[in-house]
């Protein structure tokens, strides 16, 4: 018993370490204090205001929005289809396929970027949205593949077959079987890529520095210049968004329509 | 029903199958047929995406620096640049395997008590591994500089309660970057063990219980063998992310921690220096894949899906 009390002491006390950031982070948010004080003295929501008046802060929000939104919008089509595949077909290749769609996540962003920041700049769109875009659809096309096919692997196919038995080709069956009963696992995808490009940095330092910046690449600059109070801020307000998507993502993947 | 309804329907995509293949050479039909196939198509597709924005762009850096002269001359350095180049790579190792061994440790710890606590208590501590995992690198990174900072809670802490009497610095420092790392990486290996650990049959820790083993015993030779995969698969994927951290280190590091991703970006943003840049670049990817090579093989991509599941359970 003594064993697994102290067992529990440290185990929490590592997870309050790990969650620390988050606890520092929102409540100085709602400082009053003109400088970086933790715990704050007074409460307020200036911040909130100066943040929300901040068009330099605002436009880099929007660029992140933008890039992230149609980089989904492309990766979600492109990763659901991929998954499909990988889940039904049988094909040469298809192992390899299997791990090859997953090196995206675990190779060096750093080298990605530094690569990507040579490629653009030879074929011009060093620096602009559209370089954004093609970079985020291949950091999100992962998770998305990752996370629809758990979703078609757990769809009972023969519902398909059947539709198909009854007449309807393989698009009919799928656009009025198949996706009305898995939507909510490739809308899980979708959230979730968002979340992850909305959030990437290195990428984005490399081939967004001067016209296009993303909001992580404005947070990291001011960061490195000097600690801004302004950031609690938006940090609390990323993470506050992050949570809200996270969230509906986990409710997303619990949804049964069967 | 549905049994009777499966073979007509099989036969149907069979026809359809041919009638879209069709391969006009039928030496290699069956080959031929499955490679067009509508699945294989849409698998391909995805796959083309990626090697053309992915394997193309990386390729090509390597083949284009690698015939620049600036190559040729960083490999032949011998003063005070190759000194720096060495203690980059050799500062890169030193750090991933620390980070990867201290998140082992930590990370088992918290796994091993999530599985042997109550459901309710789980669901509330699952939410504090979970919660800064969707937490952007650069909030957490920053909420550590606010915490270890001059006037921050542990510097605070400690005067209040006496033990020093002039702020630490705390920030800029070696253990500051561990922390900062540990604190990232940390889910993901909770997460990885914690699948290996629930998967364990219950019966055999009974099994083992019944035969005379102690409780040091059930963990050494029943659950810690068979959560293995569990650790070796966080331990990789903590290796391989360290290998490229750039964000922690740049920003709370000391000035004696600068390692392979942010000497890169010192090279190409402020010197030019892109000869340098892939000789440092090429030693990280070579290590990259030859890890995820080994994973894949040993550990299974099943295993890796596990973490990446993880976040869609999140």
């Amino acid at each position: 018993m003594g064993q697994k009390l102290l067992l529990g002491i440290v185990a929490v006390a590592i997870l309050l370490f790990i969650a620390s950031p988050i606890f520092v982070v929102l409540p100085l948010s709602f400082s009053d204090a003109r400088g970086i004080q933790f715990p704050p003295e007074a409460y307020s929501l200036r911040r909130f205001r100066e943040f929300f008046g901040a068009e330099d802060w605002l436009n880099a929000l929007w660029t992140s929005a933008k890039v992230s939104f149609f980089a989904v919008l492309v990766a979600t089509p492109l990763g659901t289809g991929m998954a499909l595949g990988l889940v039904r077909g049988k094909f040469p290749g298809k192992n390899f396929l299997n791990s090859f769609v997953i090196l995206p996540l675990v190779f060096p962003t750093l080298i990605y970027g530094l690569s990507l920041f040579f490629l653009y700049r030879r074929i011009g769109i060093y620096d602009t949205e559209l370089g954004l875009v093609l970079a985020y659809i291949v950091v999100g096309l992962p998770f998305i593949v990752l996370i629809t096919a758990a979703r078609f692997r757990s769809f009972d196919e023969s519902l398909e077959l059947t539709a198909m038995s009854l007449g309807a080709n393989w698009w009919k069956a799928f656009f009025k079987v198949t996706l009305p009963l898995t939507w909510s696992g490739i809308a899980a995808g979708a959230i979730i890529a968002f979340i992850i490009v909305f959030d990437e940095l290195i990428i984005a330092l490399f081939i967004s520095r001067i016209q296009e910046v993303t909001l992580p690449v404005k947070m990291f600059n001011s960061l490195e210049l000097e600690v801004d109070p302004l950031l609690a801020v938006i940090a609390s307000f990323l993470i506050i968004n992050s949570l809200i998507l996270a969230g509906l993502a986990a409710l997303l993947t619990r949804v049964r329509h069967q | 029903m549905a049994g009777g309804v499966r073979p007509a329907a099989v036969e149907l995509i069979g026809v359809q199958a041919t009638a879209v293949a069709a391969p006009p050479a039928s030496r290699f039909g069956p080959a031929l047929r499955s490679l067009t196939s509508r699945y294989a198509i849409l698998a391909w597709t995805g796959a083309a995406w990626l090697l053309v924005w992915f394997v193309v762009p990386v390729v090509w850096m390597i083949w284009e620096l690698i015939g620049n002269q600036e190559f040729q001359d960083t490999l032949s350095f011998t003063g005070a640049e190759r000194t720096v180049n060495l203690r980059a790579l050799r500062n890169t190792f030193e750090t991933s395997a620390v980070t990867t061994i201290l998140c082992l440790i930590g990370g088992y710890i918290v796994a091993y008590f999530l599985v042997n606590v109550g459901p309710r208590i789980r669901i509330i501590l699952m939410a504090l591994v979970l919660i800064p995992y969707w937490v952007s690198i650069i909030i957490r990174t920053y909420g550590l500089i606010v915490a270890l900072g001059r006037k921050g809670i542990v510097n605070e802490a400690l005067i209040d309660l006496g033990l020093i009497s002039e702020p630490l610095r705390m920030v800029f420092t070696t253990n500051a970057m561990y922390l900062g790392l540990v604190q990232i990486l940390l889910p993901y290996v909770v997460l990885t063990v914690y699948t290996s650990l629930e998967a364990i049959d219950k019966n055999l820790l009974t099994a083992a219980r019944s035969l005379g083993a102690g409780s040091w015993g059930v963990f050494r030779k029943v659950t810690l063998p068979l959560s293995l995969p569990g650790v070796y698969a966080g331990g990789i994927i903590v290796f391989i992310i360290t290998l490229g951290a750039y964000v922690t280190p740049a920003l709370i590091g000391g000035p004696g921690d600068i390692m392979i991703a942010q000497l890169v970006w010192i090279n190409v943003t402020e010197f030019g220096a892109f000869g340098t840049a892939i000789v440092l670049v090429l030693p990280l990817i070579v290590i990259t894949m030859v890890l995820f090579v080994v994973f894949n093989r040993f550990v299974g991509v099943d295993k890796m899906l596990g973490a990446g599941g993880a976040r869609e359970r999140g």
